[in-house]
């Protein structure tokens, strides 16, 4: 079917009795106007189709429902804190290799009074890197999720080897960073 | 009248509906009674001024205009009623970076859009049933002109459903929330003269889904 008009001009004809131009064309144009009528049927059928209404009991208790799903959720935009899980578990993961780095580092050697003078390994071997800390970290998870993120033993040296001492440098202070944006 | 307490027929007073489900003593005063007569702009306010509880007046002030919107999506009561409870925690993510260049009733069609477009539910088959969970007021006293109203109703909500995601957003805001062309657009990210080819092109898909 060929319409003369453009969409435009039948969805502004819906909207309000068509007049002037779009009128003179309906009175004269079979095709339109077969096209206008067949338009408002759908506009006429879809404006009088209505929402069910729900219980009023849903009303009631709909605002406690929402007022639970955004307990855990902070107004600007990210995770309350405490609810920062996955935050946790990576830097307490990353603070039990800092353990294990800082006690690599503190063994006498050369290559450990070399690094001595950085930030990173001085605060390592000053213990500001508290175990409690760590301890603090897992006492809030339940005790299969901790078990989860545990070290895993030799897998956590083997890592720990690999680094050189640059890189363990490097990583203390990224977790040190981590540590301290902690509230 | 208090509006804590409603009369009884044989007199007397007992608490409100509300009050019961608040738990609260009848009269006791609420923490959001100063808030319940404050404008949309004054409740956005009042919640980045930390008082939690202007966002639960927005919810009971829009939940409605809400929850319609969420149905028309998705066809079904539970499903509306889970997005509508999405759509309001993504506004409380985001109400702090709120400009008010819009109404805040505006905002949330933009939010309910945009969260009922991005979630899955769309994808499912409708699910409405010609029998509706209709609770409300029946205002047509003969029963058989109502049942034919419902149904009628229920096949236009299925076609809505069919409707390609971009066809039924501007369906639903055109026709069932007044929203106008411009805002349509810039709720969809498209343009004016799209929003109006998306109504055009809907209601031919509709002729066809609903038959003559």
């Amino acid at each position: 079917m060929t319409s003369h008009l453009a969409p435009d001009d039948f969805v502004a004809a819906l909207e309000r009795t068509p007049d002037g131009r779009v009128a003179e064309h309906l009175t004269s144009c079979d095709a339109c106007r077969t096209e206008w009528e067949s338009l408002r049927q759908g506009w006429d059928a879809l404006a009088g189709s209505d929402v069910p209404e729900p219980s009023p009991l849903f009303w009631d208790h709909f605002p406690s429902r929402v007022r639970e799903a955004t307990r855990d959720v902070a107004s600007d935009g990210g995770l309350a804190w405490w609810a920062h899980r996955r935050l946790l578990w990576g830097v307490g993961v990353a603070a039990l290799v800092v353990l294990a780095v800082g006690g690599a580092l503190r063994a006498p050697g050369p290559a450990s009074e070399a690094l001595a003078g950085s930030g990173g390994i001085t605060a390592v071997s000053d213990g500001v890197v508290d175990f409690d800390e760590v301890a603090d970290l897992f006492a809030d998870l339940p005790p299969d999720e901790a078990q989860a993120f545990a070290p895993a033993g030799t897998a956590t040296w083997a890592l720990v080897d690999d680094l050189t001492l640059e890189e363990r440098a490097a990583f203390v202070r990224l977790v040190e960073r981590e540590l301290e944006a902690l509230p | 009248m208090r509006s804590d307490l409603q009369a009884m027929p044989f007199g007397g007073w007992v608490p409100a509906r509300s009050e019961l489900v608040s738990g609260r003593a009848p009269g006791a005063a609420s923490p959001v009674d100063d808030l319940r007569d404050a404008d949309d702009h004054a409740l956005v306010e009042a919640f980045r001024g930390g008082r939690r509880e202007a966002f639960d007046v927005i919810v009971e002030r829009h939940q409605r205009t809400v929850y319609r919107l969420c149905f028309r999506f998705t066809g079904n009561h539970e499903d509306a009623a889970d997005l509508a409870q999405d759509v309001f925690v993504r506004a409380y993510r985001g109400l702090p970076q709120f400009k008010g260049t819009s109404a805040l009733g505006t905002w949330l069609h933009r939010v309910g859009v945009n969260t009922a477009l991005n979630r899955n539910a769309l994808r499912r088959a409708p699910t409405t049933t010609l029998e509706g969970t209709d609770h409300g007021d029946h205002r047509q006293p003969d029963p058989v002109e109502r049942l034919d109203t419902e149904r009628r109703s229920a096949l236009v909500r299925r076609a809505i459903l069919q409707l390609p995601p971009k066809q039924r957003a501007t369906v639903i805001l055109r026709v069932y929330h007044d929203l106008p062309y411009d805002e349509i657009a810039r709720t969809l990210g498209t343009t004016v003269g799209a929003a109006k080819a998306n109504i055009f092109h809907a209601l031919g898909k509709l002729k066809r889904l609903l038959g003559s």
